[in-house]
């Protein structure tokens, strides 16, 4: 992890300090933009070298000038780019290889010597962000003008590696307030400070149930029943905290620069269903597939079937997202089916619910329909969890492996 | 419902200056803290260093508190042996009771002490020779012993990744001699040349370890740290750790298990048969002598090149400077495994042997070498404690004569 090494806590001790001091000066605003550009490409630099910032910049130029020319043609053909490129680091070697295991006569081409073994850090977000940038301002939305403030917008430090995903239309005047107001002695930095301090918590904890997680894995059906649900619970955990800790500390180094990034867990271990558990995890991603993907396929005005296939297809290209192997594309149809599965059940239940009888019944039961509802809480939380924690196994282990840990907690 | 709370928590806390004050107050504490742990011991005594606190377990051991430990179990009045080198040297495969420093102790006598700081991986640089160059100048006398396996002597004065961290850690609380201070801004450029022929991940790895020691002797993190784990609470887990994992080191048992000595000796023959995929695989590793032999000369003479890369390597080593009092153990391979390599195969490695171990001598450095039997080795290379006694007369041997010459 980036912010727990000793590099880049020397960084921002330095940055800081030269931040706030840059307050006292009456170009502060101007200064501290060129101090947070300045930082953010060294930062990029120094985890990527010369070819991942060329990468950057040519992509953001595209974008920048795409924006600005706002010519739409020319965006959706930026936008195709921008997106072409990500499929190409990232995805290159494993759409050959696939295709090679079903077409054997593909595997004379040595895809492994032309294609990127590594795809740039932090590819995958800002390509996100720069599609939401260029259908934002297709759509309509005043682009960024200033070229410094749109090279803050594509590679601001402390979101660049691991997200939040960002909304330009929220960032940018956050990102100007920040500068303008930012001091040492304020609650902003006391509110980062502390922020910081949760992240890194949670990543020592999370540190020590990854080692607790690889050491007993390889050996899990040895343990005893209680024992593999321990470890059930932190597998799920470990990936929870580890990924808020990273949140948390975007968020808290960005707080102490004035600047308010938008939030990206909420308690996601106290979801009662499959759709409430994606509005708390990782929310950039999540309303961000909703707004560029799901609604633009037409959200749910679309036939039921039509909505059940998008919702599907959404959350392989979700699973895809997180890394370009089968495991991940199997997690992403995982959530997506059961998506579907708990839309087609809420409206049963809706419509359960509106019959006659079940009115009059909860009426005269009144004592025993709340706790039926106590009832209900309680077995949706269970199913969920259980539900999310075994996607885990599929996200992080072989299906093979995934399956036999599942059954293994029922002593299958 | 975080968010919530934490507003709610921040906005009952409204006071920015004094929070501010409170964080400069609170890592000033542990700063503070920090230096007294270093200067105070807290280290338990030890017979092996591998021992309660695994360093290959995220551990970075303080050579503040090793030497500590040193001062407080030997009177300067005696001879310090510190032994360093790879796992051999550390005695895996034997029981604590059965040690082989243990033994080197008992047959050394009052007036010698014996520390034993080898670890998993280890080289002639690293934790004992760094203390070595601590204490030098406190103690009578002072020796190193040391395994000569392959790649123990071309490192740095900081040895191998996993023990880098331990000088650096003294380097940035001043605590070497001036002469190896000297010497490392001396070839600086020696080891920046060096370095450049890591790969990546390994220069990221070094540059790491150097900053983080060089802030540790700012901010004393890693001893408030290493407190912690050692008394209370380790957040390392490992299966080593005993019953309930997150245990404090210091009650960790130790890896090899404490058995009789009568059953200790039925177990010591190594005999995986010689048919098997495993032993015929292990043969092969070690019957590639490629690398030491010219091919002009037929295979008949060890290579030059590779003796003049080796005189040099010793010689840039700053060990060097204190050769005479440096022990060298050549332990070799198991005869179980050496009487099934080809003629050729076993001249070669006597020939290198020997080559090695003239040319070692000719810069002033002892080398024993014990005649071990196959009874004497747990696996191909690391020995038991039968193998693990043979030694410690052997290098004791050599002690007291260099102590009485």
């Amino acid at each position: 992890m980036i912010f727990t090494t000793f590099w880049f806590l020397v960084f921002m001790f330095g940055f800081l300090g030269l931040y706030y001091l840059a307050g006292y000066f009456a170009v502060k605003i101007r200064l501290r933009m060129l101090l947070i550009a300045v930082a953010s490409v060294a930062f990029y630099h120094h985890f990527t070298g010369d070819a991942g910032i060329l990468l950057i910049v040519t992509l953001g130029c595209l974008t920048y000038f795409a924006g600005r020319i706002k010519n739409s043609i020319l965006i959706n053909l930026v936008i195709f780019c921008v997106a072409l490129s990500l499929v190409f680091y990232k995805y290159t070697l494993f759409i050959f290889s696939s295709l090679a295991e079903l077409f054997p006569a593909l595997s004379s081409i040595p895809a492994s010597e032309w294609s990127p073994v590594v795809a740039p850090l932090a590819i995958s977000f800002f390509v996100f962000e720069f599609i939401h940038y260029l259908v934002d301002v297709k759509d309509g939305n005043k682009p960024i003008s200033s070229p410094l403030e749109f090279l803050i917008f594509a590679s601001f430090f402390p979101t660049l590696v691991a997200g939040p995903i960002k909304r330009f239309e929220h960032f940018i005047p956050s990102l100007k307030h920040g500068v303008a107001n930012a001091k040492l002695i304020s609650l902003d930095t006391q509110v980062g400070f502390l922020r910081v301090i949760v992240g890194f918590c949670k990543k020592f904890v999370s540190d020590m149930l990854t080692l607790y997680v690889a050491g007993t894995v390889p050996i899990f059906a040895s343990y005893a029943l209680i024992d593999r649900w321990l470890i059930f619970a932190a597998i799920a955990f470990k990936i929870y905290l580890d990924f808020s800790a990273y949140s948390d500390m975007a968020i808290g180094f960005s707080r102490m620069m004035g600047v308010k990034i938008q939030e990206n867990f909420n308690w996601p271990y106290l979801a009662r269903n499959i759709k409430e558990f994606w509005r708390r995890w990782h929310i950039s991603l999540s309303s961000w597939i909703r707004d560029y993907l799901y609604i633009k396929m037409g959200g749910n005005r679309v036939s039921p079937l039509r909505h059940g296939f998008n919702l599907i297809l959404v959350f392989v290209i979700c699973g895809l997202w997180h890394g370009a192997a089968w495991n991940y594309v199997l997690w992403g149809a995982y959530h997506g089916v059961g998506l579907v599965f708990h839309q087609y059940f809420e409206t049963f239940i809706l419509n359960l619910k509106g019959k006659s009888f079940v009115l009059d019944f909860k009426q005269r039961n009144r004592k025993f329909s709340s706790f039926l509802g106590a009832i209900n809480w309680g077995v949706s939380w269970v199913i969920t969890m259980v539900f999310v924690w075994a996607g885990w196994l599929l996200f992080f282990y072989p299906v093979d492996q995934s399956i036999s840990m599942f059954k293994a907690l029922f002593h299958v | 419902m975080f968010n919530n709370l934490f507003s709610v928590i921040i906005e009952h806390f409204r006071s920015p200056r004094i929070f501010l004050l409170g964080v400069i107050f609170g890592f000033g504490l542990c700063v503070i803290f920090g230096m007294k742990l270093a200067h105070d011991g807290y280290y338990g005594a030890f017979e092996r260093v591998q021992g309660p606190y695994q360093i290959d377990n995220h551990f970075l051991l303080s050579a503040s508190q090793i030497s500590k430990v040193i001062r407080s179990g030997c009177d300067t009045e005696n001879v310090l042996v510190l032994i360093g080198g790879s796992s051999i040297m550390n005695g895996v495969g034997q029981p604590i009771r059965y040690l082989w420093s243990k033994k080197l102790k008992e047959n050394l006598g009052d007036g010698y002490c014996v520390y034993n700081l080898a670890g998993p991986a280890g080289a002639l640089n690293g934790f004992a020779s760094t203390t070595m160059d601590i204490l030098g100048a406190e103690y009578k006398e002072v020796f190193l012993v040391s395994d000569m396996s392959e790649g123990v002597v071309h490192y740095p004065p900081d040895g191998v990744m996993s023990q880098k961290h331990y000088f650096w850690d003294a380097y940035y609380k001043n605590m070497l001699s001036t002469d190896l201070m000297n010497y490392v801004s001396e070839k600086k450029a020696l080891f920046q040349g060096n370095r450049k022929k890591l790969s990546e991940s390994a220069r990221n790895d070094l540059e790491k370890i150097e900053l983080s020691m060089l802030l540790d002797g700012l901010f004393y993190y890693n001893d408030l740290w290493t407190y912690i784990d050692y008394n209370y609470f380790t957040s390392y887990y490992t299966q080593n750790a005993g019953a309930w994992q997150w245990t404090p080191r210091k009650i960790w048992p130790d890896y090899d298990f404490e058995v009789d000595f009568e059953v200790l000796k039925s177990l010591t023959h190594y005999t995986q048969p010689v048919d098997s995929e495993a032993f015929k695989a292990t043969l092969s590793k070690y019957s590639n002598l490629s690398a030491y032999y010219d091919d002009s000369s037929g295979g008949e003479e060890v290579s030059s090149r590779y003796l003049s890369k080796l005189a040099r390597q010793i010689e840039d080593n700053y060990l060097t400077r204190v050769s005479s009092n440096i022990i060298l153990a050549y332990i070799g391979v198991s005869p179980y495994y050496f009487d099934h390599m080809a003629e050729d195969v076993q001249k070669g490695y006597e020939d290198i042997y020997k080559s090695k171990a003239e040319l070692f001598e000719s810069y002033g450095y002892s080398v024993v070498r014990p005649r071990f039997e196959a009874e004497d080795f747990i696996d191909p290379f690391h020995l038991n404690t039968l193998g693990g006694w043979k030694l410690a007369d052997e290098v004791a041997d050599r002690i007291l004569t260099l102590d009485n010459d």
